[in-house]
């Protein structure tokens, strides 16, 4: 099955939106913490998309703080910094997607530029309408 | 007759003439010259002539004096004047007719007695050549045919008259009594009073002649750029100063000296003098003191660069001193655009160049090297001081006009700062360059600091590791609350012996700790009352003036301390500080230190006023930014605590509809929706409460206190078990279990509610050796024997408060976000706790409290206490309404 790796803090309570992806046939991993996306995200040959946000905790405390991800506070925001990191020095190569709340953000930080494949904002966003954005990385059945 | 004079009276004689400065004085040794010198000379008749550019330069009053009746000066070409004669009582009748014409270029002329003067065609250059084989037909030379005007039967003794190797007229003495002529001495005296009156006359025929030229240079300073002025003032000075050339030499922001002269087209800036010009020696250097500038940093410069040592740049105010002070010494050579070599004698005039607030700006030198004019016996007199400063003073106004546009630009773009940091970052780094101090640092208060009430938020030297910071405890905002200026100094660091011996000696004392991460101090600021600054500043800002005074290890007094911010960091050089007040209610909102002057010398009022005006400008603008910082965060952080409930709501809605065939999905979905809108509700009613939109307390029913605990943990449940930690179930120590009492009930589970969201929001799973914190437990039981009240402790294991923020309460004050989970301030809206807070004292009588107990790494084990009273009223209004006893439980 193959799976999509999804870091946002806010998981627990927006699950529901990959349940049609989900019924899709795909797999969530998901890391609610940026330290916890940097292990996760370091394997991401193992997915097909990652979705980020960019408003994350940059730890929990019970987990490793390495000093790449301590670094990313300096962005003020931490998805910032985990997003250069993924792109810039990991080279990922799957579609990486941001999903966040704050769209003046997306703007100030030129995240398109940055190689950034999609920027989703979670304002009026339902699962029909995340499949359906998703669909062109996924190649999902619109039906 | 006199005798012989010797040098010194020579310039005895010349000074003394050198005083006289205006168009009267020489009117007045015009007629002293004609009066006395037949007596004083022997001579018959004494005249006096001028070329007439230079009459007519004297405003044509001379020229026009009703009493000397000179023809007008439009009508005088070619012609010498004879503007004074002896043996002619009425002095206004022999003028007017031409005697003879002489040359530009007189220049080395000398009339011997007793002999008819024969001067020739200088048209014809054979006659030019008799005279001397390098003289060309080019220059106009005018015949002078001696011969029209009836020979004397007696010696004359013509000298011409002298300003900086210009001939500008010629005095002629008769002497009708001497059978021997003339002798050296008579030649002598005649040549001192020539000089003087060349020199009384150059110094008038150069105010006159260069007026206008002072004036555009002077319009130029009050609106030119200083590089502007730089290159006009270069442009002129070897005309008017009759010089080779003139330096510039500027203080750059770094108190160090660039060259900005413009010669040959070229601009010698930041040249490689700017590595012994330091600025620190040229402040209060006083031209004509006798003492040679002397820049210390040469010497430093030659050893490191291991050049030749005669490498000095000394600026002197005349030969005589300085051959005192330093022997034979001239500038004979300049490499790369300094000066390489002193040698003999180096005719330089220098003075500074003065600001409004006399900062001094750099050094204006001239140097009257030239191949092109003989060696002088007086390289400068007070005229040449007179153009040099007034050349000196237009750049200084030109450079004050550009400090005070520079001042009011910073004030302008204070106002229009975006952000607090670019705020900050703009007065540290502008502030040296306009007020001339090495240093400036800009700090804010922070109150809810729980070490230190001084943030450094910007320096001019870039931001340091704020590993350590000022303050320690609470003394310093103590002190500082008291708006007290501090005037620091530092230099030399303080070691925990001398701090402790400086501690007993000084008891009274007020001391700032520096800390570094190990909480060794590392520097100190210390306060105490004193002055340090000028007269005029001290009373202006006595009661704000402090001043450090310290003993050094070695127990002797001194006024420096170091402060180091960083340990690889030079140390901190402030000097001053202006306390940012805030206007509305007097608190002190931050500081601004800024560094020594590089003169050692205090810093002017005018500096002090403008630091002041930043200050006072300062505290305004920060709480504006302030306030459109919070309130952007305000609107993102509801916008972020709504989205998501939101999105929520909508996936499951959708959800539903997708899942429609399947009841035991849709049970789930439904009550996963039911949650969400708990939650949503539950930041809708907390936001309002903490706003004070809604009035808490309305409804009150008595209730067993378990119910608001069980109902308010619902909801986190299954988020707690993602998370890795579990709530307990409720448990009340006592064996009687949960109280009942009069409560709002609705409120007291949004209360506990939040509590418990903070719980779960902040707990982290545990590691296997304290693995009995994995829950977020919960226990009730009384406080007191007389069962009173009862308190109900949260607890969980997780990130921790610190002893301040719970000493100050900070945690229950709406938006603050706890310094250990900084990064975890992005989510969440902050006003959890303080809806607690609300309802639990407000409405219930209550009181919260919170206790953080560090464990181990990041974990602390923390714990949230309500205590609610059981036997007291909790509201007299409701009690009253609902006619229950609130006892009754």
């Amino acid at each position: 099955m193959e799976k999509i790796l999804w870091i946002d803090d806010d998981y627990f309570h927006i699950q529901s939106l990959l349940n049609l992806v989900q019924k899709k046939g795909y797999e969530v991993d998901y890391a609610l913490t940026a330290a916890d996306g940097y292990i996760k995200a370091k394997n991401w040959k193992d997915y097909k998309i990652i979705i980020v946000d960019i408003i994350l905790p940059l730890h929990n405390h019970s987990e490793v703080l390495t000093d790449t991800v301590k670094s990313w506070d300096a962005e003020g925001y931490p998805g910032i910094g985990f997003l250069k990191w993924l792109l810039l020095d990991l080279h990922v190569e799957c579609p990486v997607i941001v999903l966040s709340v704050i769209e003046d953000l997306l703007d100030k930080y030129d995240l398109k530029n940055l190689g950034v494949s999609d920027v989703i904002t979670k304002t009026g966003l339902g699962p029909t309408m995340l499949t359906e954005r998703l669909s062109k990385y996924l190649l999902l059945d619109k039906g | 007759m006199l005798g012989d004079l010797n040098r010194e009276q020579e310039l005895s004689l010349l000074n003394f003439f050198d005083e006289m400065t205006s168009k009267k004085d020489l009117e007045s040794l015009l007629d002293f010259v004609i009066e006395h010198a037949p007596d004083l000379l022997g001579v018959k008749r004494c005249s006096i002539y001028l070329r007439p550019e230079f009459v007519a330069q004297f405003d044509g009053s001379l020229v026009d004096d009703p009493e000397l009746n000179i023809i007008p000066a439009e009508t005088i070409k070619e012609e010498f004047i004879v503007l004074a004669r002896t043996n002619y009582p009425e002095k206004q009748q022999y003028i007017g007719k031409i005697f003879y014409e002489i040359g530009a270029d007189l220049t080395g002329w000398v009339f011997k007695t007793g002999q008819t003067l024969k001067l020739i065609n200088a048209h014809d250059p054979e006659e030019l050549h008799k005279i001397d084989p390098n003289l060309k037909p080019s220059i106009r030379y005018v015949s002078v045919e001696i011969d029209k005007f009836p020979p004397e039967k007696f010696p004359v003794l013509y000298l011409p008259l002298f300003s900086k190797s210009r001939i500008i007229g010629v005095l002629k003495l008769h002497w009708p009594t001497n059978p021997d002529g003339l002798n050296e001495t008579d030649q002598k005296i005649g040549m001192i009073i020539g000089h003087i009156i060349a020199s009384l006359i150059q110094k008038d025929q150069i105010l006159k002649d260069q007026k206008d030229t002072i004036l555009s240079l002077a319009n130029l300073g009050a609106e030119g750029k200083p590089i502007e002025v730089c290159k006009s003032i270069t442009a002129h000075a070897r005309k008017m100063l009759n010089c080779q050339h003139v330096d510039l030499y500027l203080l750059d922001e770094n108190g160090k000296c660039i060259n900005l002269s413009f010669r040959d087209g070229n601009i010698y800036e930041k040249s490689p003098s700017l590595a012994y010009c330091a600025g620190e020696g040229l402040i209060g250097w006083v031209y004509k003191t006798g003492k040679p500038l002397i820049i210390d940093d040469v010497r430093e410069y030659l050893k490191k660069h291991e050049i030749n040592d005669n490498l000095l740049l000394q600026i002197s105010d005349g030969p005589t001193k300085y051959q005192k002070a330093y022997g034979d010494m001239e500038v004979i050579g300049r490499s790369k655009g300094y000066i390489s070599e002193i040698k003999h004698k180096s005719p330089l005039l220098a003075v500074p160049v003065l600001a409004k607030d006399n900062t001094v700006q750099g050094v204006l030198v001239a140097h009257f090297i030239s191949k092109r004019t003989p060696p002088r016996i007086e390289p400068f007199n007070r005229t040449d001081l007179k153009q040099i400063t007034t050349f000196a003073s237009t750049l200084s106004l030109s450079f004050h006009n550009d400090i005070t546009k520079k001042k009011s630009d910073l004030l302008l773009r204070l106002s229009h700062s975006e952000s607090l940091s670019d705020l900050y970052a703009l007065v540290a780094r502008e502030l040296p360059g306009l007020i001339r101090c090495s240093d400036c640092f800009v700090f804010e208060v922070d109150k809810n600091s729980d070490q230190t009430p001084l943030k450094l938020k910007a320096s001019s030297r870039g931001i340091f590791d704020l590993s350590y910071e000022f303050g320690q405890d609470k003394t310093g905002l103590a002190a500082l609350s008291e708006k007290t200026l501090v005037i620091s100094h530092f230099g030399i660091r303080i070691l925990q012996d001398d701090l402790n011996w400086y501690l007993s000696n000084n008891p009274d004392d007020l001391l700032e700790g520096l800390l570094d991460d190990e909480e060794n101090i590392v520097g100190i600021i210390q306060l105490r009352h004193g002055r340090k600054c000028n007269e005029e500043t001290q009373n202006k800002f006595t009661k704000f003036t402090q001043e450090l005074r310290i003993s050094n290890i070695n127990g002797l007094p001194s006024s420096n301390l170091d402060v180091y911010l960083d340990k690889g960091a030079k140390p901190s050089f402030s000097f001053a500080a202006i306390p940012i007040i805030k206007e509305e209610n007097g608190e002190l909102g931050g500081m601004i230190t800024f560094g020594r002057e590089y003169a050692h010398v205090p810093f002017s009022q005018d500096e002090i006023m403008f630091v002041e005006a930043i200050a006072s400008s300062l505290a305004p603008i920060i709480d504006l930014l302030k306030l459109r910082n919070s309130r952007r965060y305000l609107l993102v952080t509801l916008a972020h605590e709504f989205t998501t409930p939101l999105t929520s709501l909508r996936s499951y809605i959708e959800n539903i509809d997708i899942a429609s065939e399947n009841i035991k999905d849709i049970n789930i979905m439904a009550k996963r929706l039911l949650d969400q809108l708990e939650r949503l509700e539950m930041t809708s009613e907390t936001i309002l409460a903490v706003a004070g939109a809604k009035e808490l307390g309305r409804k009150f029913s008595k209730h067993s206190l378990y119910r608001p605990i069980a109902e308010s943990i619902k909801p986190f449940v299954e988020e707690a078990h993602f998370l890795g930690c579990e709530i307990d179930k409720p448990k009340a120590l006592n064996p009687d279990g949960f109280p009942t009492l009069e409560m709002s009930l609705g409120e007291l589970i949004l209360a506990f509610s939040n509590i418990i969201q903070n719980a779960v929001k902040y707990s982290f799973r545990p590691p296997q050796e304290h693995r009995r914190y994995r829950f977020i437990s919960i226990k009730g039981n009384w406080v007191d024997p007389t069962e009173s009240y009862y308190r109900i402790e949260f607890q969980n294991y997780g990130v921790g408060i610190t002893e301040t923020e719970i000493n100050k309460k900070l945690i229950f004050q709406p938006f603050y976000r706890g310094i250990l989970s900084s990064d975890r301030r992005r989510t969440g809206s902050g006003l959890g706790l303080a809806y607690a807070y609300k309802v639990v004292t407000e409405i219930h009588n209550g009181s919260i409290t919170a206790n953080s107990k560090h464990i181990s790494g990041d974990a602390w084990l923390t714990t949230i206490s309500v205590q609610l009273p059981i036997r007291q009223p909790t509201d007299k209004r409701k009690r009253e309404d609902n006619g229950k006893d609130p006892m009754d439980r």
